[in-house]
């Protein structure tokens, strides 16, 4: 049984319970196989939704504390993972440097993706 | 395109244009409109579009048509959207005063982009009944330190943006040149940028439209794509998607399709229905185009960034299959 703050969002949106669930559902199992990050481009797939629809519902979980939206910054070139930061203000905040590409990247050279993780409320009854 | 019907004044005026175009490109509109295309050097098909003018078998407005086409067509960034139907009268003035309001002209025939200094100068608006057509023209940039590392070379370049909506069928495709490296576009920081370029004109092309428009969903064109077995209308040759537990996987093949590859048989079989399908390059096949293709075209779909890319030397028609196809996928 996941928190009162994911029950209160259901009761909230209704009409959007079965997704909700399906949702959830599909973060437990990220969860559990060690996923860190839920991306909204995969869980789209996974749920059979186009990537907005997936966005919109990430976020009400967002909005609901379920969970935490992110800011991954990746290297264009290398695809690699750079660094995370929780808000756009921290973007600017981040070392240039590239260890993948041995230089100082330019902000062109980057591409940012917003994703989600669990709270550590929502992380514990994942768990539970 | 003038008047002076001698091979040499015909030569004069065509020889300019045609020299912008890709020889193989006029190759495969040629032959698709019917005509002999051999193969030949620049200055040799130059004398041959001479001589089939001179011959009448082509007309020199049919082919100053084409040559528009080109123009609007080649090394394009394509952004595809869906928007609400707007069709009649009252839909139409409104439209029109729009295009006033930006100082768009509205012309009855379309026209070459000529020398454009000024960003996103307006060339033309044409309308056709609830097909719309938008032309702009803008001198860039292109700024690089000379070999021998001494100073800077400066080349200006210039690009063009088309809109093309068709407000019955609510659909809209904004085609871009990709930028240089100096433009008058920035971003937040006041560094000219790609972003802050495409991010100017989408804007204006929403403006234009005067209504709510929604970008065109990508990845399950790609999926579909790499579905469609029987024909393949596409020979995929780089394939690059994410997988479940968030690896990006980038296969890149020979001539072959990458599915031909027996390693990524086995991992589209097991673990296809779950990928997010990122982007993908590949060609459309001609013998499965119905007549519309005479050569492969090639095509980048980014669903990462929302945009398909075709490349430089494209006829308008070229253009309008892919634009076509990945609409119908």
């Amino acid at each position: 049984m996941l928190s009162q703050k994911f029950e209160s969002i259901k009761r909230q949106y209704p009409r959007l319970a079965p997704l909700l669930d399906r949702l959830v559902a599909y973060i437990q199992a990220q969860t559990e196989d060690g996923q860190e990050y839920i991306i909204p481009k995969l869980a789209a797939v996974a749920l059979h939704l186009n990537d907005g629809e997936a966005f919109v519902l990430l976020d009400l979980l967002s909005e609901a504390g379920v969970l935490r939206r992110v800011y991954n910054v990746y290297c264009r070139k290398e695809n690699a993972l750079l660094a995370t930061v929780d808000s756009p203000d921290e973007l600017d905040e981040i070392p240039p440097h590239c260890d993948f590409c041995d230089r100082d990247h330019d902000l062109s050279d980057l591409k940012v993706e917003i994703a989600f993780t669990p709270t550590t409320d929502a992380l514990r009854d994942l768990a539970a | 395109m003038g008047d002076g019907n001698t091979p040499p004044e015909i030569q004069q005026r065509v020889k300019p244009v045609l020299d912008k175009v890709a020889v193989e490109g006029l190759r495969a509109w040629l032959k698709a409109i019917g005509l002999p295309a051999p193969a030949l050097s620049r200055a040799a098909i130059t004398d041959h579009i001479v001589t089939l003018i001179v011959k009448k078998q082509l007309a020199e407005d049919a082919l100053e048509a084409a040559l528009i086409g080109f123009e609007e067509a080649s090394d394009m960034r394509i952004y595809l959207f869906r928007m609400e139907r707007h069709e009649g009268k009252t839909a139409q003035n409104a439209l029109v005063h729009r295009l006033k309001q930006f100082a768009i002209p509205i012309v009855t025939k379309r026209t070459f982009a000529g020398k454009k200094t000024q960003a996103m100068s307006p060339v033309y608006a044409h309308i056709e009944g609830d097909l719309l057509r938008v032309k702009w023209a803008e001198e860039q940039e292109l700024v690089r330190v000379n070999p021998q590392g001494t100073g800077l070379e400066k080349y200006p370049i210039q690009k063009r943006a088309v809109l093309i909506a068709d407000f019955s069928a609510g659909t809209a495709e904004l085609r871009l040149n990709p930028p240089e490296n100096v433009h008058s576009y920035e971003d937040g920081s006041g560094r000219p940028t790609a972003q802050a370029y495409y991010g100017a004109y989408l804007q204006k092309a929403r403006d234009v439209l005067g209504c709510k428009v929604e970008a065109f969903e990508l990845r399950i064109v790609i999926k579909s794509l790499v579905e469609n077995e029987d024909p393949r209308i596409v020979r995929i040759h780089i394939d690059d998607h994410t997988t479940q537990k968030n690896y990006k996987t980038k296969t890149s093949g020979p001539r072959a399709d990458i599915r031909h590859n027996p390693d990524w048989q086995l991992a589209y079989k097991k673990y296809g229905e779950t990928w997010a399908w990122d982007a993908q390059s590949f060609y459309w096949l001609p013998k499965v185009s119905s007549g519309f293709l005479t050569r492969e075209v090639f095509t980048h779909i980014d669903a990462e960034e929302g945009f398909v890319k075709v490349n430089a030397d494209c006829s308008n028609d070229e253009v309008e299959y892919v634009v076509s196809k990945v609409r119908e996928h």
